[in-house]
């Protein structure tokens, strides 16, 4: 699936003192199969454009498109044509930071029926949808019947993780998806990601702090910046604009500002930059 | 002489109602269904901890969630009582019921979650809180909050509403409200866990600072591995006991040990790792880009 | 939904109004509530309204705005104006099915609409001139003689000003679970009451999950800070009473004395003009 964004922006209260413009002018075509990372510091409009991506939040001016099918729609609108909106924008998932923060229900099983009970799906089909969710979480099976409320913080992250995933999305957003979790959490969940982006050539986005992470696991990055789109490519490229990305309060993975500094070019990871040193040395 | 002396300090919790103590519970069912000889008194959140920190140090506890290590940061101004052991702060026993005020006074916390810890609808008047608590006299209390926000560097958002500023500059008013009460110590419990790269580097920059020219003790508590290298000293907590202690290098140094306890390898360290197990020869302590770089031009010539 | 209550949100300015001390606007909120109940005549509603016309000015907080905060009660005026004008019993002037308009029900209805309005303006230009902090700070103090009847003052003020602060902190966070709610397919707008409410749970639980461990770790944290209740504790400000404090406890005795004045002179020497 295609998202196209033509000419969006988006203006928090608009007409008013506080006007802050949150997005300006942006065009992208994000999805298709591609695990892509969304840059940029705090206050450059990362969640808002994720949440104009699955119809949160609706665009001041401009089109956000599926496969050319606008997600919204002009005028007083019929239930049915409401009901087919939300339906479609489920085929964008986000989950957003904390995600542990939304579990309600009394086991995590039901938990993560609750996405695709939305759905309309019937009672087999929601578990079916729930069971392959978690376990694609790696989650065990003796903890679906826990409550949510008593399992540790990581797994609690997962389940969250897989309530979206029941929802069988196209385009699997994800806010900040590590943060707080410790250095093996973390790439447990990253690992994850990455294994069902592959395995199923959806479309993963990550927004990240971590410029370590996304070098490691994205293949296109795009950074914005007050509001708008500053680089957009694949993620060697994007990492190559060094200076950029540090004036943006970005900067790059600390492998990949030391092989600049020793004059052997971008690194992306910690391997490549060995075997970079390696062949340096034996020649 | 030791400034804080931990002496193989237990505890276990008698209710179960926070992160730590969730997993503290899924072991107590784990445990459950061992046979009964084997769970003598349920599970320990810490097992025999013993640490000793001196007067300034720059100290680090690292470890997987649910390791203890918060556990044992509470013990540090007397939040927590050990069931074991006997923990010393300035040379008072934590236990000594009548100095519970000293101790919060000589240790304070910033924990992790800024919305949760800022009590004032006001900058200055959250700062103010543990002095007035203290019932110090306004005029002192007025000198102190205003000197604590210029070492923090917050002085021009003295007025300020708490729910405008950002991530770290919330944690930099939480410092000043620890920093206002003159501790001889300051425990971060994973204060940086929830801010962005910039929000993470104002704290640790202010901090360290605090460490340098006031000479207060630090000890900070993280999962970000970056913010350790510059650590006088370093324990690693695993299931509720010290698994590993030893400064920066040393730690590093115990390699692939590190993974086991679900730790990574800071980038440069790593890398200098991975040059050593393919053949090339390097000091096995680097851990700062600069000293790779230069053992790295030392071979070319 | 609940960004548009700006009902008593503290308006900052820097007037004499809002200089005084929040214990006598305490007093002066009384005083003014009283007034409005005993005036029963014209003349004593001229005198209220231009006694609180002058404060407005005063406060230099914009009429645009205080008239703004009344959107909110609307309703509720209508409402009480509504069961006066057709329910009230007395001289009947029109009567249709269940309604009956009487002379007595007109007065008292006008009288009643504008005197739910006075109240509202002034209880407003209290919390438009006073910030949470001080306005909790003057009510531990004003509640401080009632210690001796274990009176839980302290206690009051401090659930006052911890709840005006996380106030903000839970509409984000009402927010920000509705939209994770609403990522997983959620409907909050079909369906019956019924189905509505059943809706709300996604809502509600972890709402109400996350405030508990808010108010856990809050509490931790005052622990740490060596919070042990009221005995004992300092101000970093200490209210006190400045000259023009004391000026105006004379100029609200005296208000409370004129307004009592006229209203005993209307009811025993002169008819006109009284309701």
């Amino acid at each position: 699936m295609i998202i196209r964004l033509e000419n969006v922006n988006y203006i928090y209260n608009p007409g008013t003192a506080e006007e802050v413009t949150a997005i300006s002018g942006v065009n992208l075509e994000l999805g298709g199969d591609s695990f892509t990372a969304i840059i940029g510091s705090t206050g450059s409009g990362k969640s808002t454009l994720i949440q104009m991506l699955n119809g949160l939040l609706e665009p001041s001016s401009g089109s956000i498109t599926y496969d050319g099918v606008p997600i919204y729609k002009e005028g007083k609108l019929t239930k049915e044509e409401k009901k087919a909106l939300r339906t479609l924008r489920c085929r964008v998932g986000l989950v957003f930071q904390y995600p542990e923060y939304q579990l309600f229900e009394e086991n995590v099983l039901k938990d993560v029926c609750y996405g695709p009970k939305n759905l309309g799906f019937s009672k087999e089909e929601q578990e079916e949808k729930a069971r392959t969710a978690l376990s694609a979480v790696g989650l065990s099976e003796s903890l679906y019947d826990k409550s949510p409320f008593e399992i540790s913080g990581g797994e609690k992250r997962r389940v969250a993780i897989a309530g979206v995933l029941a929802m069988e999305p196209e385009v699997l957003i994800l806010d900040e998806p590590t943060a707080g979790l410790d250095p093996l959490g973390k790439s447990q969940i990253l690992e994850l990601l990455k294994k069902y982006q592959q395995e199923r050539h959806v479309t993963v986005i990550l927004v990240s702090h971590s410029m370590e992470e996304v070098a490691q696991y994205a293949d296109r990055v795009i950074a914005l910046h007050k509001a708008k789109v500053v680089l957009d490519g694949s993620t060697r490229e994007v990492f190559s604009h060094q200076q950029e990305l540090e004036k943006i309060g970005l900067g790059v993975p600390e492998v990949c500002a030391f092989t600049q500094s020793i004059g052997l070019g971008d690194t992306l990871t910690v391997e490549e930059a060995a075997e970079k040193i390696l062949q340096m040395y034996k020649l | 002489m030791s400034f804080i002396k931990a002496d193989k300090i237990s505890y276990s919790y008698p209710v179960i109602d926070d992160t730590d103590e969730f997993d503290s519970k899924k072991k107590k069912e784990e445990e459950a269904e061992q046979p009964e000889s084997k769970k003598s008194r349920g599970e320990n959140a810490l097992k025999e901890v013993s640490m000793e920190v001196r007067q300034g140090q720059f100290l680090c506890i690292l470890g997987r969630n649910g390791s203890g290590k918060s556990t044992f940061a509470k013990h540090l101004n007397a939040l927590l009582m050990p069931s074991e052991g006997t923990l010393w702060v300035d040379d008072i026993d934590t236990k000594a019921e009548d100095q519970v005020w000293t101790i919060r006074k000589t240790v304070g916390m910033v924990f992790q979650n800024p919305d949760n810890q800022i009590i004032g609808s006001v900058v200055d008047e959250d700062v103010a809180f543990g002095l007035e608590n203290l019932g110090v006299p306004s005029e002192e209390i007025q000198k102190e909050v205003a000197s604590a926000l210029e070492g923090v560097g917050m002085s021009e958002f003295a007025k300020h509403s708490p729910n405008k500023l950002s991530g770290g500059q919330k944690q930099r008013v939480a410092v000043a409200g620890v920093l206002a009460m003159r501790p001889k110590c300051i425990v971060l419990d994973e204060s940086t866990a929830m801010l962005d790269p910039r929000g993470r580097k104002e704290v640790m920059e202010t901090v360290k600072k605090l460490n340098k020219e006031l000479g207060i003790t630090i000890i900070s508590i993280t999962h970000f591995m970056e913010e350790t290298l510059d650590a006088d000293y370093i324990y690693v907590m695993h299931k509720g006991a010290v698994a590993l202690q030893g400064t920066p290098k040393e730690i590093f140094s115990r390699g692939t040990e590190l993974y086991a306890l679900g730790l990574w390898f800071p980038q440069i360290y790593h890398l200098a790792y991975i040059l050593r197990e393919k053949g090339m020869e390097l000091p096995d302590d680097i851990i700062h880009a600069a000293e790779l770089k230069e053992a790295l031009e030392q071979k070319k010539k | 939904m609940f960004k548009d209550i700006t009902i008593g949100q503290y308006y900052p300015e820097n007037s004499i109004v809002h200089r005084l001390d929040p214990r006598v606007k305490l007093f002066g909120v009384v005083v003014y509530v009283a007034a409005v109940f005993i005036i029963n005549n014209l003349i004593g509603f001229i005198f209220l309204t231009a006694a609180i016309v002058t404060l407005i000015a005063l406060s230099k907080v914009p009429l645009k705005h205080i008239l703004k905060g009344l959107r909110f009660v609307w309703f509720l005026v209508i409402l009480a104006v509504f069961f006066n004008l057709f329910f009230s019993d007395g001289t009947i002037i029109w009567r249709w099915w269940i309604f009956r308009m009487s002379y007595e029900g007109i007065y008292r209805a006008i009288f009643f609409a504008l005197r739910l309005i006075y109240v509202i303006v002034g209880a407003s230009l209290l919390t438009y001139t006073t910030t949470p902090t001080t306005l909790t700070n003057g009510l531990e103090k004003v509640f401080k003689p009632l210690d001796v009847i274990h009176f839980p003052g302290h206690e009051i003020a401090m659930m006052m000003s911890i709840a005006l602060r996380f106030i903000p902190i839970l509409t984000e966070e009402i927010n920000k679970i509705t939209k994770a709610q609403l990522a997983r397919g959620a409907d909050f707008d079909t369906g019956g009451i019924i189905l509505k409410a059943k809706g709300m749970i996604p809502i509600m639980v972890p709402l109400f999950v996350s405030a508990f461990r808010r108010a856990t770790e809050l509490a931790t944290a005052m622990e740490a800070r060596c919070y042990a209740g009221g005995t004992n504790r300092t101000k970093m400000f200490p209210l006190k009473y400045e000259t023009r404090d004391k000026v105006a406890y004379i100029l609200l005795f005296l208000y409370l004395l004129v307004t009592i004045g006229l209203r005993i002179l209307m009811e025993h020497f002169l008819t006109w003009g009284s309701i």
